[in-house]
């Protein structure tokens, strides 16, 4: 990932509406995490959880109930 | 007269027994490690405070405990009575303040003397420390390489001997990535059986506290104390020992492949026990969902107007990241605690099958702290993005694991081997290093940087 492509809209846009202010070079890194980062995000968000069954409030010092 | 920079060079449980058997007392050890700061830190600068008077009085007044007067060194995560602690930032975050954390009370009522802060990554958000408000600590195999992070200084202050013994903190590996960058070991307690009280993130599910020691040994007895019972040595013989198939095992610089599938041989040989293949589902999402959850624990205390009001005194990665994890969908976050559940039953039925899983604790050793990328078999990545994949599925899922000295590299900076182990097994894994040490002889414990060496000794 190039630091100087233009931002992806997603942050442009993502930003405005939380009313977050950056600069460009914090856009520059972060555009460079969303290319990163972005892909694997997605296809967690496409994957099929359904078989999962949740875990009520798990205890982590312990095995799963 | 006995030689007090040979005492220092001891492992922990070395230097509490020569203070039990008064050939040193603490305030000499502490005088003597703090020279030792002078001389070597300048280089390492993985100490960025000092208190003399403090840690005079804890010398002094130390209980007869099983660290007393061993001086060590806490991140600078933790609380001091006089200190807020700056998680590597200009300024205490929000909700730090000075007190009686969880660790010093710890290391107070085992008789250990703090003898300074050590450093971090800023914000606790990398695995490379090669940032931090106090400049970067440095990996002493080779100061122009990465100490690891975020308990930088913790991994570099005993990687250089400046003490045996530290305690660290780690969300998403950040006790294991310094052990194994600095050639030590490190143990990340299951969660929940480590001190705690006083984290600024205070509905961390992610981050435990944990000791770095130059050995094993001195893991169980910081341990203990962090733990507040101790970690009995146990056996184990019999050992079945868990490889996986997938980027953790393969997608790995192939020096450090050698390393660790030795010491694994060594393990099993040592321990008369077993190698076998196992599957844990969904291991290959493992490092997202930890990112995932554990950058998202502390949001709840982020507004757009703190984020706005972010100066240079913050690092420019870590104000661009912060603003960042403002943008993750809800339901990725969601989707990861998903795959916390999913990975906690799978660890769990690996478990029933083997004792320990195997597997490199980074995939390549230290890169450069100017540019913090390492060369797999798949091509050039950050280390940020490939260490968690590793480092992830304990913190995720709550579960133990730790870092031991596997081999130097050719480019001689060392190789780490991560063992996990089912929840509440903490004690599993340190005899499972203590066998392996046994078994190589403690060579990779005993193997010192030559910084260590060149920089001499204090008079």
């Amino acid at each position: 990932m190039d630091a100087s492509q233009p931002p992806d809209p997603y942050l442009l846009e993502g930003l405005s509406s939380l009313g977050v202010e950056a600069d460009d070079a914090e856009l520059a890194v972060m555009n460079v995490a969303h290319a990163t980062y972005w892909p694997a995000i997605a296809s967690l968000l496409s994957l099929d959880l359904s078989a999962v069954a949740e875990e009520p409030q798990p205890d982590l010092s312990r095995p799963p109930r | 007269m006995t030689d007090l920079d040979a005492v220092l060079d001891l492992p922990l449980a070395g230097q509490a027994a020569a203070v039990a058997g008064g050939d040193t007392s603490p305030e000499e050890l502490l005088d003597a490690a703090l020279r030792r700061f002078e001389q070597r830190n300048p280089s390492l600068n993985a100490v960025v405070e000092t208190f003399p008077e403090r840690s005079r009085e804890m010398a002094a007044g130390a209980p007869d405990g099983p660290l007393r007067g061993v001086p060590v060194v806490i991140k600078d995560e933790w609380p001091l009575p006089w200190r807020a602690q700056r998680f590597g930032w200009v300024a205490p975050p929000a909700g730090a303040e000075p007190g009686e954390s969880g660790p010093y009370r710890a290391l107070r009522d085992a008789g250990a003397v703090i003898a300074g802060v050590a450093n971090m990554h800023e914000l606790g958000s990398s695995s490379t420390g090669n940032f931090s408000a106090y400049g970067a600590a440095r990996n002493p195999w080779d100061t122009d390489r990465c100490p690891g992070g975020s308990s930088s200084g913790p991994g570099s202050a005993v990687g250089g001997r400046l003490v045996s013994g530290a305690v660290g903190a780690d969300g998403i590996g950040s006790i294991r990535y310094p052990a194994a960058y600095c050639g030590v070991t490190g143990l990340k307690p299951t969660f929940g059986r480590s001190a705690m009280r006083g984290h600024h993130i205070r509905n961390t599910t992610t981050i435990v506290s944990g000791p770095i020691c130059t050995d094993a040994a001195g893991c169980r007895l910081l341990g203990s104390a962090l733990f507040g019972e101790p970690l009995e040595a146990g056996d184990a013989a019999g050992l079945r020992i868990g490889l996986v198939r997938g980027p953790v095992t393969e997608d790995v610089d192939p020096e450090v492949t050698a390393a660790c599938d030795a010491s694994v041989e060594e393990l099993r040989g040592a321990t008369g026990g077993s190698v076998e293949t196992v599957e844990v589902e969904g291991l290959e999402l493992s490092g997202l969902g930890a990112v995932l959850v554990g950058t998202t624990e502390g949001l709840a205390d982020l507004a757009p107007q703190a984020l706005n009001a972010l100066g240079e005194e913050t690092g420019l990665i870590n104000r661009a990241l912060l603003k960042y994890r403002m943008l993750l969908p809800a339901a990725a976050v969601l989707r990861a605690h998903r795959v916390r559940t999913m990975l906690r039953r799978s660890l769990a039925a690996a478990f029933e099958q083997v004792d320990v899983l195997a597997w490199p604790t980074v995939p390549a050793p230290a890169p450069p702290l100017d540019a913090p990328v390492v060369e797999l078999p798949s091509g050039f990545h950050t280390a940020d993005e490939v260490n968690p994949r590793g480092g992830g599925l304990a913190n995720l899922t709550g579960a133990p694991a730790i870092s031991v000295p596997a081999g130097l590299s050719s480019g001689n900076l060392p190789i780490g081997l991560q063992l996990q182990a089912a929840w509440g097994r903490d004690e599993l894994l340190l005899d499972a290093a203590e066998a392996l040490e046994r078994a190589n002889g403690r060579r990779w414990v005993e193997t010192r940087p030559p910084l260590a060496e060149a920089l001499g000794t204090p008079d």
